[in-house]
């Protein structure tokens, strides 16, 4: 497109980024600070997640971009178009196809290899923020890894609710170090994130922060020694495709109660019906 | 039989502390020494530097000269304490055969593990020490979890043994601080800061806003537990009945500065200073 630069940001907002993310991926769930621009859209569509891609793609790269799972959701319509657009590079809808993922609140089921990049849209970056308002105290909190408040937030879902009811954005140590907030992938996601072959970034727009979990990284979700992490489960299969194995959303299809289980993943859903049919 | 030992060892040696944000407005050149098991009464008018000067000693601010030492040698009583079970020195952040600690030498990481693990700050107003959005058993478990303990079931066993010791119904772990009337989350801040049995503990005006029958089952229960645990408190109020109570020796401060020291007892009985008379004869008896 005329008058753009290649994937929108100018090429010293790119290095700025890049730098930060290296400095994301040295340092593995340490939230880094950087330049965010303003983008063509508005905060909390992803403009975290957009600047991060734009700064790592190249022109020969395949992009997919889901949202919740889905790849023909709003949100993943709108900025795959941007990026068709404002880079040309090719889309695909295929996880095994593309290089680069970016994605909302999903981590897809097929299996990341070596080499991807799955790019995260973060709202809050922050972990310890529901209980400590101030920046400052817990950016101190971070450096003396003082995350005895987190076990205090599990603690109070199991005395309210019998069991840890947090289920999204489920908090994760990094590496044994950092205690990072994986933004709001259903837990059900959180053993992916356990040693994942592929390079996974995460980027918040309006918090302008940065953070990366790099390949092959240890990656331990808290819990209790009585109460141990674990995923839902669904009495359900995908009506679609059968799967017992995957991450299943409730859609309602009519106003008799009607409802039916599906996988969120679409292009995981698609591919299975492919080959059973 | 064995015979007490006289001399008790020093566990805090407060050297020449001053903090002043004017003149006259805080406090200047205060030197005392802490003795294990020994509960020190800071007393004095609003604005006399009392408060300033615990904020100090607790670590919440840095003087403009001065140093508080805080000496952690194991001593017999400690040391079987640490065998019973309750060993929580061992956090790697705080060296455990490190004898001598100047609390504005150290690190901000070491101060902090030190706030954490062997201290404790009891504040005069609930709301500042409790967190008002979680239950009262997380409220007491935070501490220790903070310590790396994370089994669901002690912690609890553990709140409930604690909201006991303090005098509150343990049917009630899961209720909020804000259900709570204010005498009741003034014992709650207190189970939450003891529940690691800290060697040194501050409190700041404890019943402060209390009314006097609650503040008398308050002062009975800390004089319990701190003759139980073997504390050692460094208590502020403006109450002289509270620090008659509870204080061992008592300090009095006026605009900054320490007018008089000694026991409690020969200071409220037999006060030298003229602004110590004034205050002794000032209290009013029914």
């Amino acid at each position: 497109m005329d008058g753009y630069n290649f994937a929108y940001l100018d090429e010293q907002t790119k290095r700025m980024i890049r730098r930060a993310l290296l400095k994301g991926v040295a340092i593995p769930g340490y939230q880094v600070p950087f330049g965010g621009r303003e983008m063509p859209m508005p905060y909390g569509w992803g403009t975290g997640g957009v600047q991060l891609t734009a700064s790592i793609l190249g022109a020969y790269d395949i992009l997919k971009v889901i949202d919740q799972g889905a790849d023909d959701t709003t949100n993943a319509v709108s900025i795959r178009h941007f990026f068709q657009r404002v880079a040309g590079v090719e889309t695909t809808t295929a996880t095994t196809a593309a290089d680069v993922i970016q994605t909302r609140h999903r981590i897809p089921e097929t299996p990341l290899r070596s080499g991807q990049i799955l790019v995260f849209q973060v709202p809050i970056p922050e972990p310890l923020r529901f209980i400590e308002p101030s920046e400052q105290e817990t950016r101190l909190m971070h450096a003396l890894e003082e995350y005895g408040v987190m076990h205090v937030k599990l603690y109070e879902d199991i005395a309210r609710y019998g069991h840890i009811a947090t289920t999204y954005a489920y908090p994760v140590k990094v590496d044994g170090r950092y205690v990072m907030d994986p933004s709001p992938i259903p837990k059900f996601d959180n053993p992916k994130l356990d040693g994942n072959p592929a390079l996974m970034l995460f980027g918040a727009g309006r918090e302008k922060r940065l953070y990366a979990i790099p390949p092959y990284t240890r990656v331990e979700s808290l819990d209790f020694e009585d109460h141990p992490f674990e995923v839902q489960s669904w009495e359900h299969t995908c009506a679609l495709c059968g799967s017992d194995h995957s991450y299943l959303d409730e859609v309602i299809t009519d106003d008799k109660g009607g409802r039916m289980f599906v996988c969120s993943d679409t292009d995981y859903c698609q591919t299975r019906r492919g080959e059973v049919a | 039989m064995k015979k007490p030992a006289l001399e008790r060892p020093v566990l805090l040696d407060v050297q020449d502390i001053t903090r002043l944000y004017g003149p006259g407005k805080g406090c200047e050149a205060i030197d005392f020494q802490l003795h294990a098991g020994e509960v020190l009464g800071i007393v004095g008018e609003s604005g006399s530097g009392k408060s300033t000067l615990l904020r100090v000693l607790a670590g919440m601010e840095a003087p403009d000269a001065g140093r508080v030492v805080y000496r952690r040698a194991i001593h017999e009583s400690e040391a079987a304490r640490a065998g019973a079970g309750e060993d929580v020195l061992d956090k790697g952040e705080l060296e455990r055969d490190e004898a001598e600690l100047d609390l504005y030498a150290i690190g901000e990481a070491r101060r902090r593990a030190l706030l954490r693990l062997e201290w404790g700050l009891v504040h005069q107003n609930p709301r500042d020490g409790l967190r008002m959005g979680v239950s009262a058993g997380a409220n007491i478990g935070e501490r220790l979890m903070a310590q790396g303990q994370r089994h669901y079931g002690q912690l609890r066993a553990t709140g409930q043994e604690w909201m006991r010791q303090v005098e509150l119904d343990p049917g009630r772990i899961d209720d909020a601080p804000r259900t709570f009337s204010g005498g009741m989350q003034q014992r709650l801040q207190i189970a939450r800061t003891l529940v690691t049995r800290p060697r040194l503990v501050f409190m700041d005006e404890p019943t402060g806003g209390l009314d006097v029958s609650v503040q008398a089952r308050l002062l009975d229960m800390l004089r319990t537990l701190v003759r139980q645990l073997g504390l050692s408190v460094v208590l502020v109020t403006h109450d002289l009945a509270v620090a008659r109570l509870l204080a061992h020796r008592l300090m009095v401060m006026r605009r900054g500065q320490v007018v008089e020291a000694g026991l409690t007892d020969q200071i409220l009985d037999d006060p030298q200073h003229a602004y110590t008379q004034l205050l002794v004869s000032s209290v009013l008896t029914p």
